[in-house]
Parts: structure tokens; C-alpha cells; sequence
């Protein structure tokens, strides 16, 4: 009867699916455990060749776009102006020939 | 003589399919919510919670091994141990047949899903004042009350025995 009493014990074990709460939810971290194995990162050094490259450039004019296109607009009111001008002397040169026109 | 046989075969397997669709039944609601909302943890009441976890173990949370190995060696036990009781239960003539199908209804649940899912779902917590039972599932129900009957079965068809011999 022993004998039994122990495979039936023996069975509970075995065919049974429990287990503890604990082991349970701790289960995924055991699971992903990797933090422990990712490789430490050096700490920050200077370039093995720092003194033989080259220094940064000193400061260039450079011309901004911004004034470049404002350079451009400029230029452009100034032809603008010229050529009204040009039109208002014209004009009033044609008024100049049509009043000679109608004294004669 | 034959039809009874038959039909206690057939009544032993319409308990084991019971068992196991009972079973099925509630991992896969479980699991359902699970997939759902990426976690299970539903306070029921003050004594019990359903919470899912997975035991790639046996019972009690023991031989709960990494490798694939060890897993697939441990499966292998759990499948020869259903067919040992498949066997028993052919072969008794009273109701410990009976027991032993619902003893085999839950170990095949919790065989399948160590099959399909490479892991047994578990979800039901029973605790009291912070005590925390095992976590277990409806095979394990099964599987425990079928054990239990079986052992207080053996004690007292053993008393009598004794009684009848002396």
C-alpha cells in the first residue's frame, strides 16, 4: 500500500502544473537577463593623433544668402526707379511734341 | 458483457473530454485576455485572483529547467505516466476507473499545452491575508481531486482488508 501511496504522490507531482506566484511572475526577468551581459562601453579618450590633424579653419567672410538676395532685391528696386525715370521723361517729352503739334 | 465494456469505455472517455474541453476552455479565455490587453490581472474577490503566468516545470513549481533538453525529457515522463494511468484505468473493474480518467482529462490539458504552448498556462490564485497558494489552473482541479480520492480509495480499501484478513 505504500508502494501505492507513493506513485500516486509521485503523479500529483508530475502531472500537476502549479507553481508559486513568486517564481511565476519573476520568471520573465530570469528570462531576460542579458543586462548583466551587455559589454561595459570605454570610458571617453583622446584621439591617438590628436596634434596631427589638422586645425579647425579660421574665420572666412562669408557671405550669407540673406544678404546676397537682399543685395539682389536692392538692385532691382534701383533699376525699377531708373526705368520709371525714364518713363516720366518720356512722357513728358511726348506732351513736349503733341503741345507743339497743336500750336501749329 | 462486451456492450458494457463499451459503454464504460465510452463513459470514461466522455469524462476525459469534459475535463479536457472544460479546460481548453478556460486557458484559452485566459490567454484571450492576455493577447488582448497584454497581461492578466484580475482582482475576483478578497481569496481569489486570476493571474496568468507560465510553468515550463511540474507541479509546485519544480524542475523548471532553461534548456530544451531537460524540457522535452521532462514532457516525454509526464506523456508515459498519462499512458500508465490510461492503462490502470482500462484495467480497474470499480470506480477508481472513474478517477483515474479525470486524473488523465486534466494531465492531457496540461500535456497539450506543454506541447502547443511550450509552457503550462496557470491563472488561478487562491490567497488569504497575503498567503499566496499556488497558482494553478481547471486541469490541475482535476488532476489533484482524482489523486486525493485515489489515496483516501487505497487507505480504507486497505483498512478493510486488514479487517476481512483478521
Amino acid at each position: 500500500m505504500k508502494n501505492k501511496l507513493v506513485y500516486l504522490t509521485f503523479i500529483l507531482f508530475f502531472l500537476n502544473a502549479c507553481q508559486t506566484l513568486q517564481d511565476g511572475l519573476a520568471g520573465n526577468k530570469n528570462r531576460n537577463s542579458d543586462e548583466f551581459l551587455i559589454e561595459k562601453k570605454n570610458p571617453l579618450e583622446m584621439p591617438p593623433e590628436f596634434g596631427a590633424l589638422p586645425e579647425p579653419a579660421k574665420k572666412v567672410n562669408i557671405i550669407d544668402k540673406t544678404e546676397k538676395i537682399n543685395e539682389n532685391i536692392e538692385n532691382l528696386i534701383k533699376k525699377e526707379g531708373s526705368t520709371n525715370k525714364t518713363q516720366s521723361s518720356d512722357k513728358s517729352a511726348e506732351d513736349f511734341v503733341l503741345k507743339q503739334i497743336k500750336k501749329n | 458483457m462486451i456492450n458494457f465494456i463499451n459503454k464504460k469505455i465510452i463513459f470514461y472517455f466522455l469524462i476525459t473530454l469534459f475535463i479536457f474541453t472544460l479546460d481548453r476552455i478556460s486557458k484559452i479565455y485566459v490567454i484571450n485576455i492576455a493577447e488582448t490587453y497584454g497581461k492578466v490581472d484580475i482582482y475576483l474577490n478578497q481569496f481569489i485572483n486570476v493571474i496568468l503566468v507560465w510553468n515550463t516545470g511540474i507541479g509546485f513549481g519544480l524542475l523548471s529547467f532553461e534548456k530544451q533538453f531537460a524540457y522535452n525529457f521532462i514532457t516525454v515522463i509526464i506523456a508515459l505516466v498519462n499512458l500508465v494511468i490510461l492503462y490502470f484505468g482500462i484495467k480497474s473493474n470499480d470506480f477508481r476507473g472513474y478517477l483515474f480518467f479525470i486524473i488523465l482529462g486534466g494531465s492531457l490539458g496540461n500535456l497539450f499545452d506543454r506541447i502547443y504552448y511550450s509552457a503550462v498556462p496557470d491563472f488561478i490564485d487562491l490567497n488569504y491575508n497575503d498567503f499566496h497558494w499556488f497558482i494553478f489552473n481547471v486541469a490541475d482541479i482535476f488532476i489533484t481531486i482524482g489523486i486525493i480520492c485515489l489515496i483516501f480509495v487505497e487507505l480504507l480499501f486497505n483498512k478493510k482488508e486488514n479487517l476481512n484478513e483478521k
